[in-house]
């Protein structure tokens, strides 16, 4: 019996935007990073929903440099999904980006030992083919 | 007014009954049929009948599956108190506090609460897992995408934080591995029997850096189930009270030091304050351990040693069998079955009875018990003793 879902272990999970957060997805096909932006009390956020959690004003889109600082990171062996096995083991991050948000992606072009807290790091765009382009980040120069 | 309540509350509420089922690959059972069982172990360990039960609160876990149908799977009927809760690894210390408050303030006279699960399936379907990542949408699909699953990277990466700003090292998280094995060995529900040594956890294959295998919890199929009295009522049944002296909870939200100062802080000063006592008086803990380096972290924010000296703190075998300062007797979440927060509540009701055989340790008048869900993102303290009011 043909069966969908193991034929699916091959490909890396796609990417859907949804409606909440078009303008982030809509950005990574531009391949700029998109966060909220609270016009009432000037802080930065990345949430699903229209309004700031600081201050509960309404949010808008905005670009962002990318750039930021690692937060803290983890390299990943463990074989979860046999799409990604050829990659491990792989650095996962914790960015702190300059806007004071907190990002979460892969880190390329570094190892583990040469990572440190506060290190700058920037953006960049993973094209998959199938799918948006999936941000990751890099030391900075 | 900030305290006063809570010290009303002191010692009015108590553990009369427990249940613990088989743990680990025990299979053919559903989450409902673990927890009717365990259920039906608490009521035969309390001396209680299903008749003399008014209310049910309900944690179902990682494979959900159990509902507020359960109450008609127990056969309980006019109940007084039901409710399907769900914060996670706090659950089952939250479920305590609003058990007692109902069973001190009347509302109530005996309440299970229950948590149970059965995560590990013989026929295991990983397809059907991958294709539910691809139903995934916006924001949420972005890890999955970049092939960050499940919770041991980020635990990981909170505890690569704390080595990063404490200088906390890989061996001071194996001496806590060590030390729960240890325990482990003397606990007959324990689902891992084998003594480690810090060479074996360092060479124990890598998770997510810096976690190796042996710094992450067991998988356990499973179900716990406590039942909560007045103390008036608890102390004419079949076993010694455990008396509630105190509770807390924290949930950071959104503040970001969260990683390295979890809800425990909020969470273990509340319970402190309420039960009328400081750090210094508990004399046994039972902490969730998720992860090593999670019972590291809840040392400190329980006010143990400063915060970032945990490491330094667990050194030595300091928390083990031949320790000074006992901690997850059981073997925790790391060495003898994972039932979220009932992990660590069933040794701490087993320790303040007397009846943990030959892991039984003397002092056990304040226990400290913690909850932990999400990744450090909800916490619960419960400060039990098998004393009904002061030292």
């Amino acid at each position: 019996m043909y069966n969908l879902s193991e034929s699916l272990c091959k490909y890396k999970p796609e990417v859907r935007s949804n409606e909440a957060t078009l303008d982030f997805f809509q950005g990574l096909v531009e391949r700029k990073l998109v966060l909220q932006y609270c016009p009432h009390c000037k802080k930065y956020s990345l949430t699903s929903n229209r309004f700031c959690p600081y201050c509960l004003s309404e949010v808008v889109w905005k670009e962002v440099s990318g750039d930021g600082t690692i937060y803290t990171w983890t390299t990943n062996y463990q074989n979860s999904h046999p799409a990604f096995t050829a990659e491990i083991p792989y650095v996962i991050g914790t960015i702190q980006l300059k806007e004071n948000v907190l990002f979460i992606a892969r880190i390329l072009n570094l190892k583990s030992d040469d990572l440190k807290i506060n290190m700058p790091v920037k953006v960049n765009f993973w094209e998959m083919g199938n799918t948006y382009p999936i941000p990751f980040f890099e030391p900075f120069n | 007014m900030d305290g006063e309540i809570e010290m009303n509350m002191k010692g009015k509420a108590a553990i009369a009954g427990l249940g613990i089922t088989e743990m680990g690959k025990v299979f053919g059972r559903t989450a409902t049929d673990f927890a009717i069982e365990a259920v039906d172990l608490a009521l035969n360990d309390a001396g209680l009948n299903k008749e003399d039960i008014d209310g049910l609160l309900i944690n179902t876990g990682l494979a959900g599956g159990m509902s507020l149908d359960l109450a008609v799977s127990l056969g309980l009927n006019d109940l007084k108190l039901l409710n399907h809760m769900n914060a996670y690894g706090s659950t089952a210390g939250a479920m305590i506090q609003y058990a007692a408050m109902c069973c001190a303030t009347g509302m109530t006279k005996a309440v299970v609460c229950v948590f149970a699960d059965n995560p590990i399936s013989e026929n295991k379907s990983t397809g059907s897992a991958y294709a539910e990542l691809n139903q995934l949408s916006g924001l949420a699909a972005l890890n999955p995408a970049s092939g960050i699953f499940g919770v041991n990277p980020f635990y990981a990466m909170a505890a690569r934080r704390h080595m990063e700003l404490y200088g906390t090292t890989s061996k001071q998280f194996g001496e806590i591995a060590v030390a729960q094995r240890d325990w482990a060995v003397m606990n007959p529900r324990a689902q891992m029997k084998k003594a480690i040594t810090i060479d074996e956890h360092q060479t124990s294959r890598m998770i997510s850096d810096p976690f190796h295998l042996y710094d992450c919890c067991l998988i356990s199929n499973g179900g716990v189930a406590v039942i909560v009295t007045s103390s008036e009522y608890a102390k004419d049944l079949k076993q010694p009270p455990v008396y509630i002296w105190g509770w807390g909870q924290g949930h950071p939200g959104a503040r970001t030091d969260k990683l390295v100062s979890t809800g425990g802080i909020v969470s273990s000063q509340s319970a402190y304050k309420m039960a009328g006592i400081k750090a210094d008086d508990v004399e046994l803990c039972e902490l969730y351990d998720c992860y090593t380096y999670t019972l590291l972290v809840t040392l400190e924010d329980y006010g143990f040693c400063p915060k970032g000296e945990g490491g330094a703190f667990v050194e030595d075998g300091k928390i083990g069998p031949n320790g000074s300062f006992p901690v997850n007797t059981g073997g925790g979440q790391l060495s003898s079955y994972y039932m979220w927060g009932m992990t660590p509540v069933s040794e701490a009701i087993i320790q303040a009875r007397g009846q943990a055989g030959a892991r039984q340790v003397s002092k056990k008048d304040v226990i400290a018990v913690s909850g932990n869900g999400g990744i450090l993102d909800y916490h619960s303290t419960l400060i039990l003793s098998p004393l009904k009011a002061s030292l």
